[in-house]
């Protein structure tokens, strides 16, 4: 590209299918920022666990939001099924355990 | 439901974006380019710091920046008025940028003639501090509008930056901001931030911030 012009990245790549994506999101805007890019790295760090250990199928997921985080429980619950619409996610259940301290952390998968 | 097997994972939701920004850092290195991560809240005068560096900077340091908002392209035209190569990303939604989107944004950019890009990072004071890019530098503006006791409501962000620049010192007569205070908040959190108060519009203090960024980015391309 060359000085003085504007390149533009209008949809970002985020591994995910993104057109059901940013028209869920933006259906919501403002609703739930920050929680997206944190489900969209739930949903990347899984998948990527579920081809390493050739698993086929994951009926729920849990994770632990600290009480200080930054995350907000509901917030990730109203972003999950955007991120996980169109992909091998979708019929796969989202738990949420409260714990103290400020760790967003994946505790675990039940899958087969 | 017998046959589903609870697997523990156990992972840090974060611990793959801190990968991927090593792997922006080790690229950058490479290519002898000093990324700088430019954060503050909405309306602190991110842009128009942006376009005073430009100033100061552009007949010695070959410069592009990569603008990022929610939506609009304002910030990229303000700074395409200067003629410096400037992207402009759209996140969609996000309140901030990952390493991953920083990447798509360098590789757009082609920055394999730059020595020096600034990321405009997203207006918020809260998220894109959790969030590594990737970048040599995070440095964040206080403007002084918004009140000197910013660093005790977002300890996180003034915690993490190497930088804090205090902007619109040309208006501190209209506003109850205490420099002094600020500084020191500031150091009870961060005992080797750099201060550097400046006024983007009149220019004053704009010189000894160029300084910083030469010293910095001589020595990212140098070591």
């Amino acid at each position: 590209m060359s000085r003085g012009q504007i390149g533009y990245v209008q949809r970002l790549k985020t591994g995910r299918k993104t057109d059901a994506l940013n028209q869920t999101i933006s259906n919501k805007r403002g609703d739930a920022l920050h929680e997206l890019g944190a489900v969209i790295e739930v949903i990347k760090i899984i998948d990527e666990y579920v081809e390493q250990n050739d698993l086929t199928e994951v009926d729920k997921i849990v994770l632990q939001i600290g009480e200080l985080s930054s995350m907000l429980p509901e917030y990730v619950e109203a972003c999950y099924p955007a991120v996980v619409d169109g992909t091998n996610f979708e019929k796969t259940k989202l738990e949420i355990e409260i714990i103290p301290g400020n760790e967003f952390t994946i505790k675990e998968i039940e899958a087969y | 439901m017998d046959k589903f097997k609870v697997i523990e994972i156990k992972k840090n939701i974060f611990e793959d974006n801190n990968k991927q920004a090593d792997l922006v850092r080790e690229q950058l290195k490479k290519d002898k380019t000093f990324l700088l991560n430019l954060m503050s809240s909405p309306g602190s005068g991110k842009t128009t710091v942006v376009v005073r560096t430009i100033e100061a900077l552009k007949e010695e340091i070959n410069m592009g920046i990569i603008e990022a908002d929610i939506d609009s392209d304002v910030d990229a035209k303000t700074v395409a008025k200067t003629n410096t190569k400037v992207i402009q990303l759209h996140t969609g939604g996000m309140c901030h940028l990952n390493a991953d989107m920083t990447r798509q944004g360098l590789t757009e950019l082609e920055i394999e003639d730059l020595d020096f890009v600034i990321l405009e990072n997203i207006g918020n004071l809260v998220c894109p501090a959790g969030f590594d890019t990737g970048a040599v530098k995070n440095v964040m503006i206080l403007s002084i509008p918004e009140g000197d006791d910013k660093p005790l409501k977002y300890p996180s962000m003034f915690e993490m930056v190497d930088v804090l620049i205090i902007n619109k010192i040309d208006a501190i007569g209209f506003f109850d901001f205490d420099i002094e205070a600020v500084k020191e908040r500031v150091q009870k959190l961060n005992p080797d931030i750099k201060v550097f108060p400046m006024s983007a519009k009149t220019g004053e203090g704009v010189e000894p911030w160029a300084d910083w960024l030469r010293t910095e980015i001589k020595d990212w391309k140098e070591n």
